[in-house]
Protein backbone atom coordinates (compact mmCIF):
# COMPACT_ATOMS: atom_id res chain seq x y z
CA UNK A 1 0.00 0.00 0.00
CA UNK A 2 2.44 2.29 1.26
CA UNK A 3 4.55 1.62 -1.93
CA UNK A 4 1.68 2.40 -4.04
CA UNK A 5 1.25 5.28 -2.81
CA UNK A 6 4.81 6.58 -2.93
CA UNK A 7 5.03 5.27 -6.81
CA UNK A 8 1.50 7.68 -6.95
CA UNK A 9 3.12 10.35 -5.26
CA UNK A 10 6.31 10.46 -7.46
CA UNK A 11 3.78 9.96 -11.22
CA UNK A 12 1.88 13.03 -9.53
CA UNK A 13 5.06 15.20 -8.87
CA UNK A 14 6.47 14.15 -12.53
CA UNK A 15 3.33 15.03 -14.18
CA UNK A 16 3.28 18.62 -11.96
CA UNK A 17 6.78 19.18 -13.08
CA UNK A 18 6.33 18.24 -16.89
CA UNK A 19 3.43 20.74 -16.55
CA UNK A 20 5.39 23.23 -15.27
CA UNK A 21 8.33 23.04 -17.35
CA UNK A 22 7.36 21.40 -20.47
CA UNK A 23 6.89 24.03 -23.09
CA UNK A 24 3.65 24.34 -24.65
CA UNK A 25 2.42 24.62 -28.13
CA UNK A 26 1.11 28.30 -29.20
CA UNK A 27 -2.64 26.84 -29.80
CA UNK A 28 -3.05 25.26 -26.28
CA UNK A 29 -1.37 28.31 -24.33
CA UNK A 30 -4.53 29.32 -22.51
CA UNK A 31 -4.71 30.73 -19.26
CA UNK A 32 -5.91 28.24 -16.33
CA UNK A 33 -8.40 30.51 -14.88
CA UNK A 34 -11.93 29.70 -15.58
CA UNK A 35 -13.50 32.73 -16.85
CA UNK A 36 -15.88 34.96 -18.55
CA UNK A 37 -16.95 38.89 -18.38
CA UNK A 38 -19.28 41.36 -19.26
CA UNK A 39 -18.62 45.24 -18.96
CA UNK A 40 -21.62 46.86 -18.18
CA UNK A 41 -21.39 50.62 -17.59
CA UNK A 42 -23.92 52.60 -15.31
CA UNK A 43 -27.22 52.99 -17.41
CA UNK A 44 -29.88 54.85 -14.75
CA UNK A 45 -30.66 55.57 -11.40
CA UNK A 46 -34.59 54.49 -9.41
CA UNK A 47 -35.64 53.94 -5.86
CA UNK A 48 -36.82 50.67 -7.91
CA UNK A 49 -36.12 46.77 -7.17
CA UNK A 50 -37.95 44.34 -8.83
CA UNK A 51 -36.20 41.45 -7.01
CA UNK A 52 -36.72 43.24 -3.84
CA UNK A 53 -40.38 45.45 -3.83
CA UNK A 54 -41.69 44.17 -7.14
CA UNK A 55 -44.45 46.21 -8.81
CA UNK A 56 -43.76 49.02 -5.92
CA UNK A 57 -42.08 52.04 -7.17
CA UNK A 58 -40.21 54.14 -4.93
CA UNK A 59 -40.28 51.64 -2.36
CA UNK A 60 -36.69 51.24 -2.40
CA UNK A 61 -33.61 53.21 -1.21
CA UNK A 62 -31.67 54.40 -4.22
CA UNK A 63 -30.24 52.21 -6.86
CA UNK A 64 -27.81 52.28 -9.65
CA UNK A 65 -28.26 50.18 -12.55
CA UNK A 66 -26.14 48.34 -15.11
CA UNK A 67 -26.85 46.23 -18.17
CA UNK A 68 -30.72 46.42 -18.76
CA UNK A 69 -31.67 50.09 -19.48
CA UNK A 70 -35.43 49.36 -19.22
CA UNK A 71 -35.26 47.88 -15.02
CA UNK A 72 -37.82 49.64 -12.91
CA UNK A 73 -40.22 48.02 -10.43
CA UNK A 74 -42.10 46.14 -12.52
CA UNK A 75 -39.45 44.24 -14.62
CA UNK A 76 -40.15 40.89 -15.41
CA UNK A 77 -37.90 38.79 -17.52
CA UNK A 78 -39.60 39.21 -21.26
CA UNK A 79 -38.93 43.27 -20.21
CA UNK A 80 -35.12 42.41 -20.12
CA UNK A 81 -35.31 40.09 -23.13
CA UNK A 82 -36.79 42.37 -24.96
CA UNK A 83 -35.43 45.39 -23.82
CA UNK A 84 -31.72 47.09 -24.81
CA UNK A 85 -28.71 46.80 -22.73
CA UNK A 86 -25.19 48.47 -22.61
CA UNK A 87 -23.38 45.08 -21.72
CA UNK A 88 -20.63 43.68 -23.93
CA UNK A 89 -21.19 41.35 -24.94
CA UNK A 90 -24.28 43.06 -26.04
CA UNK A 91 -25.78 39.56 -25.85
CA UNK A 92 -25.86 39.73 -22.39
CA UNK A 93 -29.45 40.88 -21.79
CA UNK A 94 -29.34 40.44 -17.57
CA UNK A 95 -29.62 43.36 -14.97
CA UNK A 96 -27.44 43.96 -12.57
CA UNK A 97 -28.01 47.13 -9.55
CA UNK A 98 -26.30 47.71 -6.40
CA UNK A 99 -27.13 51.06 -4.23
CA UNK A 100 -25.98 54.28 -5.08
CA UNK A 101 -22.83 55.95 -3.87
CA UNK A 102 -22.69 59.65 -2.37
CA UNK A 103 -20.03 62.05 -2.10
CA UNK A 104 -21.27 64.40 0.40
CA UNK A 105 -24.95 64.23 -0.96
CA UNK A 106 -24.39 63.83 -4.39
CA UNK A 107 -25.19 60.98 -6.37
CA UNK A 108 -21.26 59.74 -8.13
CA UNK A 109 -21.43 56.72 -10.80
CA UNK A 110 -18.67 53.91 -11.00
CA UNK A 111 -16.46 54.27 -14.32
CA UNK A 112 -15.46 51.03 -14.78
CA UNK A 113 -18.42 48.09 -13.94
CA UNK A 114 -17.49 44.63 -14.61
CA UNK A 115 -19.17 41.34 -14.03
CA UNK A 116 -16.75 38.24 -13.90
CA UNK A 117 -17.94 34.83 -14.22
CA UNK A 118 -16.16 32.56 -11.98
CA UNK A 119 -15.79 28.89 -11.55
CA UNK A 120 -13.30 29.27 -8.23
CA UNK A 121 -14.31 28.42 -5.37
CA UNK A 122 -15.28 25.01 -5.66
CA UNK A 123 -12.83 21.95 -6.57
CA UNK A 124 -11.15 21.46 -10.06
CA UNK A 125 -13.34 18.36 -10.78
CA UNK A 126 -16.41 20.15 -9.07
CA UNK A 127 -15.63 22.98 -11.48
CA UNK A 128 -15.80 21.21 -14.20
CA UNK A 129 -19.49 20.27 -13.65
CA UNK A 130 -20.54 23.52 -13.40
CA UNK A 131 -23.66 23.89 -14.88
CA UNK A 132 -25.10 27.11 -16.53
CA UNK A 133 -27.28 30.16 -14.37
CA UNK A 134 -30.70 29.02 -15.14
CA UNK A 135 -32.76 31.85 -17.34
CA UNK A 136 -34.95 34.04 -14.95
CA UNK A 137 -32.68 33.26 -11.66
CA UNK A 138 -32.75 35.99 -9.60
CA UNK A 139 -29.91 36.89 -6.74
CA UNK A 140 -29.13 39.16 -3.92
CA UNK A 141 -25.95 39.14 -2.37
CA UNK A 142 -24.00 41.37 0.26
CA UNK A 143 -25.89 42.29 3.68
CA UNK A 144 -27.95 45.78 2.98
CA UNK A 145 -28.82 45.97 6.58
CA UNK A 146 -25.48 44.86 8.24
CA UNK A 147 -24.85 47.01 11.15
CA UNK A 148 -20.91 47.42 10.79
CA UNK A 149 -17.64 46.38 9.11
CA UNK A 150 -17.92 42.50 11.12
CA UNK A 151 -19.42 39.25 9.80
CA UNK A 152 -22.46 40.06 8.77
CA UNK A 153 -21.19 41.92 5.65
CA UNK A 154 -19.53 39.95 2.62
CA UNK A 155 -18.60 43.20 0.33
CA UNK A 156 -14.88 44.38 0.54
CA UNK A 157 -13.88 48.01 -0.60
CA UNK A 158 -10.12 48.72 -1.53
CA UNK A 159 -8.02 51.15 -4.22
CA UNK A 160 -7.85 50.53 -7.89
CA UNK A 161 -3.84 51.04 -8.23
CA UNK A 162 -3.22 51.65 -4.35
CA UNK A 163 -2.36 47.46 -3.38
CA UNK A 164 -0.55 48.87 -0.91
CA UNK A 165 -4.28 50.05 0.88
CA UNK A 166 -5.35 46.72 2.80
CA UNK A 167 -8.66 45.87 1.76
CA UNK A 168 -11.77 46.73 4.13
CA UNK A 169 -15.60 46.12 4.41
CA UNK A 170 -15.89 49.61 4.81
CA UNK A 171 -14.85 52.62 2.64
CA UNK A 172 -11.18 52.85 2.42
CA UNK A 173 -9.15 56.06 1.98
CA UNK A 174 -7.65 55.71 -1.42
CA UNK A 175 -4.55 57.60 -2.31
CA UNK A 176 -5.40 60.98 -4.91
CA UNK A 177 -5.45 59.86 -8.41
CA UNK A 178 -6.76 56.50 -7.83
CA UNK A 179 -9.84 54.86 -7.39
CA UNK A 180 -12.57 53.69 -4.63
CA UNK A 181 -13.19 50.06 -5.73
CA UNK A 182 -15.99 47.49 -4.42
CA UNK A 183 -15.33 43.50 -5.11
CA UNK A 184 -18.58 41.67 -4.43
CA UNK A 185 -18.55 37.41 -4.72
CA UNK A 186 -22.25 35.94 -5.26
CA UNK A 187 -22.90 32.59 -4.28
CA UNK A 188 -22.02 29.92 -6.48
CA UNK A 189 -24.29 26.66 -5.36
CA UNK A 190 -27.87 26.82 -6.59
CA UNK A 191 -30.55 24.41 -5.04
CA UNK A 192 -31.50 23.39 -8.47
CA UNK A 193 -35.14 24.25 -7.89
CA UNK A 194 -35.74 27.92 -7.18
CA UNK A 195 -35.12 30.68 -9.27
CA UNK A 196 -36.03 32.77 -6.39
CA UNK A 197 -36.73 32.44 -3.04
CA UNK A 198 -38.67 34.54 0.10
CA UNK A 199 -35.54 36.19 1.27
CA UNK A 200 -34.01 36.36 -2.56
CA UNK A 201 -31.64 34.45 -0.69
CA UNK A 202 -31.96 31.16 0.42
CA UNK A 203 -31.94 29.39 -3.13
CA UNK A 204 -28.69 30.07 -3.14
CA UNK A 205 -25.29 29.34 -0.73
CA UNK A 206 -21.94 29.46 -0.73
CA UNK A 207 -19.29 26.54 -0.61
CA UNK A 208 -18.42 25.07 1.93
CA UNK A 209 -14.51 23.74 1.94
CA UNK A 210 -14.14 23.60 -1.86
CA UNK A 211 -17.72 21.88 -2.89
CA UNK A 212 -21.25 22.92 -2.87
CA UNK A 213 -23.30 21.70 0.47
CA UNK A 214 -25.93 19.05 -0.11
CA UNK A 215 -29.19 21.86 0.23
CA UNK A 216 -27.62 23.63 -2.70
CA UNK A 217 -26.24 20.96 -5.16
CA UNK A 218 -25.61 22.59 -8.30
CA UNK A 219 -22.19 24.54 -8.83
CA UNK A 220 -23.17 27.41 -11.15
CA UNK A 221 -20.70 29.99 -12.00
CA UNK A 222 -19.58 32.74 -9.40
CA UNK A 223 -20.57 35.83 -10.00
CA UNK A 224 -17.70 38.32 -9.13
CA UNK A 225 -19.24 42.19 -8.88
CA UNK A 226 -16.25 44.80 -9.27
CA UNK A 227 -17.00 48.46 -9.20
CA UNK A 228 -14.96 51.34 -9.63
CA UNK A 229 -15.85 54.68 -8.84
CA UNK A 230 -13.68 58.21 -9.78
CA UNK A 231 -13.55 59.00 -5.98
CA UNK A 232 -10.48 58.61 -3.56
CA UNK A 233 -9.93 60.38 -0.31
CA UNK A 234 -11.15 60.84 3.06
CA UNK A 235 -14.41 58.10 3.33
CA UNK A 236 -16.28 60.21 5.69
CA UNK A 237 -17.59 61.89 2.45
CA UNK A 238 -19.10 58.71 1.73
CA UNK A 239 -22.20 56.92 1.69
CA UNK A 240 -24.19 54.35 0.13
CA UNK A 241 -27.64 54.79 -0.01
CA UNK A 242 -28.70 52.07 2.10
CA UNK A 243 -26.13 52.89 4.53
CA UNK A 244 -22.70 52.48 5.56
CA UNK A 245 -19.45 50.73 3.20
CA UNK A 246 -20.59 47.82 5.04
CA UNK A 247 -24.30 47.59 3.44
CA UNK A 248 -22.69 47.48 -0.06
CA UNK A 249 -24.84 44.80 -1.63
CA UNK A 250 -25.66 43.70 -5.31
CA UNK A 251 -28.68 42.48 -7.29
CA UNK A 252 -28.58 40.33 -9.92
CA UNK A 253 -31.76 39.13 -12.85
CA UNK A 254 -30.12 36.91 -15.02
CA UNK A 255 -31.45 36.97 -19.03
CA UNK A 256 -28.57 35.84 -20.51
CA UNK A 257 -29.78 33.72 -23.33
CA UNK A 258 -29.55 30.13 -22.22
CA UNK A 259 -27.31 29.01 -25.64
CA UNK A 260 -24.81 32.14 -24.70
CA UNK A 261 -24.51 31.24 -21.29
CA UNK A 262 -24.28 27.20 -21.82
CA UNK A 263 -21.34 28.22 -24.69
CA UNK A 264 -19.44 30.12 -22.06
CA UNK A 265 -19.51 27.58 -19.51
CA UNK A 266 -18.54 25.09 -21.64
CA UNK A 267 -15.78 26.51 -22.90
CA UNK A 268 -14.17 28.62 -20.75
CA UNK A 269 -15.64 27.64 -16.89
CA UNK A 270 -15.35 24.38 -17.35
CA UNK A 271 -12.16 23.67 -18.79
CA UNK A 272 -10.86 26.52 -16.55
CA UNK A 273 -9.77 28.66 -19.49
CA UNK A 274 -10.21 32.60 -19.20
CA UNK A 275 -12.18 33.92 -21.80
CA UNK A 276 -13.06 37.21 -22.34
CA UNK A 277 -16.26 39.73 -22.99
CA UNK A 278 -16.75 37.10 -26.47
CA UNK A 279 -17.03 34.24 -24.58
CA UNK A 280 -13.66 33.08 -26.50
CA UNK A 281 -10.06 32.33 -24.63
CA UNK A 282 -8.08 34.98 -24.73
CA UNK B 1 -21.18 6.89 -5.21
CA UNK B 2 -24.61 7.46 -4.54
CA UNK B 3 -23.34 11.21 -4.31
CA UNK B 4 -21.79 10.64 -8.02
CA UNK B 5 -24.81 8.99 -9.01
CA UNK B 6 -27.44 11.63 -7.78
CA UNK B 7 -24.47 14.27 -9.35
CA UNK B 8 -24.54 12.63 -12.61
CA UNK B 9 -28.71 12.47 -12.29
CA UNK B 10 -28.89 16.11 -11.23
CA UNK B 11 -26.76 16.99 -14.74
CA UNK B 12 -28.95 14.90 -16.60
CA UNK B 13 -31.90 16.31 -16.01
CA UNK B 14 -30.28 20.06 -15.81
CA UNK B 15 -29.17 19.39 -19.00
CA UNK B 16 -31.93 18.03 -20.42
CA UNK B 17 -34.88 20.56 -19.23
CA UNK B 18 -33.58 24.18 -18.87
CA UNK B 19 -35.82 25.82 -16.28
CA UNK B 20 -39.04 26.92 -18.70
CA UNK B 21 -39.00 30.78 -19.13
CA UNK B 22 -41.88 32.23 -16.61
CA UNK B 23 -44.75 33.64 -18.27
CA UNK B 24 -44.29 36.47 -20.27
CA UNK B 25 -47.23 39.09 -18.94
CA UNK B 26 -47.25 41.38 -16.25
CA UNK B 27 -48.10 39.24 -13.46
CA UNK B 28 -46.17 38.58 -10.78
CA UNK B 29 -45.62 34.93 -9.84
CA UNK B 30 -47.32 33.41 -6.57
CA UNK B 31 -44.82 30.56 -6.59
CA UNK B 32 -43.05 30.09 -3.87
CA UNK B 33 -45.56 32.03 -1.37
CA UNK B 34 -47.94 28.96 0.23
CA UNK B 35 -50.62 31.56 1.12
CA UNK B 36 -52.90 31.38 -1.46
CA UNK B 37 -53.75 34.35 -3.95
CA UNK B 38 -50.88 36.10 -2.28
CA UNK B 39 -47.95 37.52 -4.86
CA UNK B 40 -44.69 38.90 -4.00
CA UNK B 41 -46.01 42.26 -4.05
CA UNK B 42 -48.00 41.88 -1.24
CA UNK B 43 -45.99 39.82 0.43
CA UNK B 44 -43.56 43.10 -0.47
CA UNK B 45 -45.91 45.66 0.53
CA UNK B 46 -46.80 43.99 4.04
CA UNK B 47 -43.71 43.56 5.18
CA UNK B 48 -42.88 47.00 4.49
CA UNK B 49 -46.02 49.02 5.52
CA UNK B 50 -45.60 46.93 8.66
CA UNK B 51 -41.72 47.69 9.23
CA UNK B 52 -42.50 51.44 8.74
CA UNK B 53 -45.45 51.95 11.62
CA UNK B 54 -42.71 49.55 13.80
CA UNK B 55 -40.18 52.87 13.58
CA UNK B 56 -42.22 55.73 13.01
CA UNK B 57 -44.58 54.64 15.24
CA UNK B 58 -42.42 55.62 18.57
CA UNK B 59 -42.58 59.10 17.38
CA UNK B 60 -45.97 59.84 18.42
CA UNK B 61 -45.01 59.01 21.53
CA UNK B 62 -42.40 62.03 21.87
CA UNK B 63 -44.66 64.20 21.10
CA UNK B 64 -46.90 64.98 24.32
CA UNK B 65 -44.28 66.89 26.94
CA UNK B 66 -42.10 68.32 23.98
CA UNK B 67 -44.67 69.72 21.54
CA UNK B 68 -45.52 73.55 21.69
CA UNK B 69 -49.02 72.57 20.03
CA UNK B 70 -52.00 71.60 22.30
CA UNK B 71 -53.59 70.63 18.86
CA UNK B 72 -50.62 68.46 17.70
CA UNK B 73 -50.55 66.80 20.90
CA UNK B 74 -54.04 65.77 20.51
CA UNK B 75 -53.42 64.55 17.03
CA UNK B 76 -50.41 62.43 17.65
CA UNK B 77 -52.38 60.89 20.33
CA UNK B 78 -55.47 60.13 17.88
CA UNK B 79 -53.03 58.85 15.25
CA UNK B 80 -51.05 56.47 17.49
CA UNK B 81 -54.67 54.98 18.36
CA UNK B 82 -55.41 54.67 14.49
CA UNK B 83 -52.00 53.18 13.55
CA UNK B 84 -51.70 50.84 15.95
CA UNK B 85 -55.09 49.59 15.18
CA UNK B 86 -53.79 49.29 11.63
CA UNK B 87 -50.63 47.88 11.63
CA UNK B 88 -52.73 45.16 13.65
CA UNK B 89 -54.27 44.45 10.09
CA UNK B 90 -51.47 44.37 8.10
CA UNK B 91 -49.95 41.59 10.69
CA UNK B 92 -53.03 39.60 10.53
CA UNK B 93 -52.29 39.81 6.62
CA UNK B 94 -48.68 38.61 7.00
CA UNK B 95 -49.78 35.83 8.54
CA UNK B 96 -52.41 35.12 6.25
CA UNK B 97 -49.38 35.03 3.49
CA UNK B 98 -47.55 32.12 5.82
CA UNK B 99 -44.17 33.69 4.85
CA UNK B 100 -42.59 32.92 7.76
CA UNK B 101 -39.17 35.00 9.53
CA UNK B 102 -37.87 38.15 10.70
CA UNK B 103 -39.26 41.08 8.72
CA UNK B 104 -36.40 41.77 6.35
CA UNK B 105 -37.06 45.80 6.41
CA UNK B 106 -37.39 45.80 10.13
CA UNK B 107 -33.61 46.29 11.01
CA UNK B 108 -32.74 48.97 7.64
CA UNK B 109 -33.69 52.49 7.09
CA UNK B 110 -35.78 52.77 4.45
CA UNK B 111 -36.91 55.81 2.94
CA UNK B 112 -39.71 57.40 4.88
CA UNK B 113 -38.37 55.68 7.98
CA UNK B 114 -36.90 57.89 10.86
CA UNK B 115 -33.49 57.00 11.54
CA UNK B 116 -32.09 56.24 15.47
CA UNK B 117 -30.29 59.26 14.83
CA UNK B 118 -33.57 60.85 13.94
CA UNK B 119 -34.87 59.55 16.90
CA UNK B 120 -32.20 60.84 19.29
CA UNK B 121 -32.15 64.57 18.02
CA UNK B 122 -35.90 64.67 17.96
CA UNK B 123 -35.97 63.81 21.63
CA UNK B 124 -33.58 66.57 22.30
CA UNK B 125 -35.86 69.16 20.83
CA UNK B 126 -38.91 71.02 22.54
CA UNK B 127 -41.70 73.09 21.24
CA UNK B 128 -41.77 74.83 17.93
CA UNK B 129 -37.94 73.27 16.85
CA UNK B 130 -39.61 69.98 18.12
CA UNK B 131 -42.76 70.54 16.00
CA UNK B 132 -40.78 71.46 12.60
CA UNK B 133 -38.99 68.48 13.08
CA UNK B 134 -42.03 65.85 13.88
CA UNK B 135 -43.93 67.18 11.31
CA UNK B 136 -40.79 66.58 8.39
CA UNK B 137 -40.82 63.10 9.86
CA UNK B 138 -44.26 61.82 10.15
CA UNK B 139 -44.81 63.91 6.88
CA UNK B 140 -42.19 61.64 5.13
CA UNK B 141 -43.40 58.44 6.97
CA UNK B 142 -47.03 59.29 5.30
CA UNK B 143 -46.06 60.31 2.07
CA UNK B 144 -43.90 56.60 1.78
CA UNK B 145 -47.16 54.71 2.83
CA UNK B 146 -49.59 56.79 0.04
CA UNK B 147 -46.71 55.91 -2.24
CA UNK B 148 -46.67 52.29 -1.71
CA UNK B 149 -49.90 51.74 -1.01
CA UNK B 150 -50.58 53.18 -5.00
CA UNK B 151 -48.57 50.35 -5.68
CA UNK B 152 -49.99 47.51 -4.12
CA UNK B 153 -53.35 48.57 -5.90
CA UNK B 154 -51.67 48.22 -8.87
CA UNK B 155 -49.93 45.38 -8.47
CA UNK B 156 -51.05 42.98 -5.75
CA UNK B 157 -52.48 39.91 -5.78
CA UNK B 158 -54.85 39.56 -2.75
CA UNK B 159 -58.12 41.29 -2.98
CA UNK B 160 -57.99 41.80 0.76
CA UNK B 161 -54.51 43.23 0.28
CA UNK B 162 -55.42 45.59 -2.13
CA UNK B 163 -58.60 46.64 -0.16
CA UNK B 164 -56.23 47.53 2.44
CA UNK B 165 -53.86 49.50 0.58
CA UNK B 166 -56.87 51.65 -1.04
CA UNK B 167 -58.17 51.98 2.69
CA UNK B 168 -54.64 53.35 3.77
CA UNK B 169 -53.92 55.88 0.78
CA UNK B 170 -57.26 57.20 1.74
CA UNK B 171 -56.59 57.75 5.67
CA UNK B 172 -52.99 58.78 5.35
CA UNK B 173 -53.73 61.33 2.82
CA UNK B 174 -56.29 62.63 5.51
CA UNK B 175 -53.85 62.49 8.18
CA UNK B 176 -51.40 64.69 5.90
CA UNK B 177 -53.93 67.24 5.59
CA UNK B 178 -54.84 66.76 9.44
CA UNK B 179 -51.23 67.20 10.35
CA UNK B 180 -50.57 70.46 8.02
CA UNK B 181 -53.57 71.62 9.59
CA UNK B 182 -52.05 71.12 13.22
CA UNK B 183 -48.99 73.03 12.54
CA UNK B 184 -50.73 75.93 10.46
Amino acid sequence: MTTRKTTLLALLSLLIGMIAVAPRPAEARVIRVAEFLADCPFSHRLPDDPIVFPGLPGASHMHSFFGSRVTNAYTQLSDLQNGATNCNPAVDKSSYWVPTLYRDGAPVEPAIVTFYYLGEGVRDDIIATTQPLPLGLRIVAGNAKATGPDGSSNARWSCLHAGQVPPSKDFVNCPSGTMLESYLDFPQCWNGRDLDSADHKSHMAYPVAGACPGTHPVPVPKLRQVIRYPVSGDPSHFRLASGGGFTMHGDFFNAWPAAEMERRVRDCIRPIVKCGADGRPV
Amino acid sequence: MLRVFVFLLLSVLLLGCAPAPEQPDRGFPDKGFPGKGFNATDVAWLQLADALHARALPLLGLVRGRSGSRALADLAARLGRKHENERARLRALLARTRVTGENPHAQHDMPGMPTADDVRTLTALRDDAFDRRFVALFRAYLDQLVLVAKGEQSSGGAPEARELAAAMERDHTADLAELERAVA
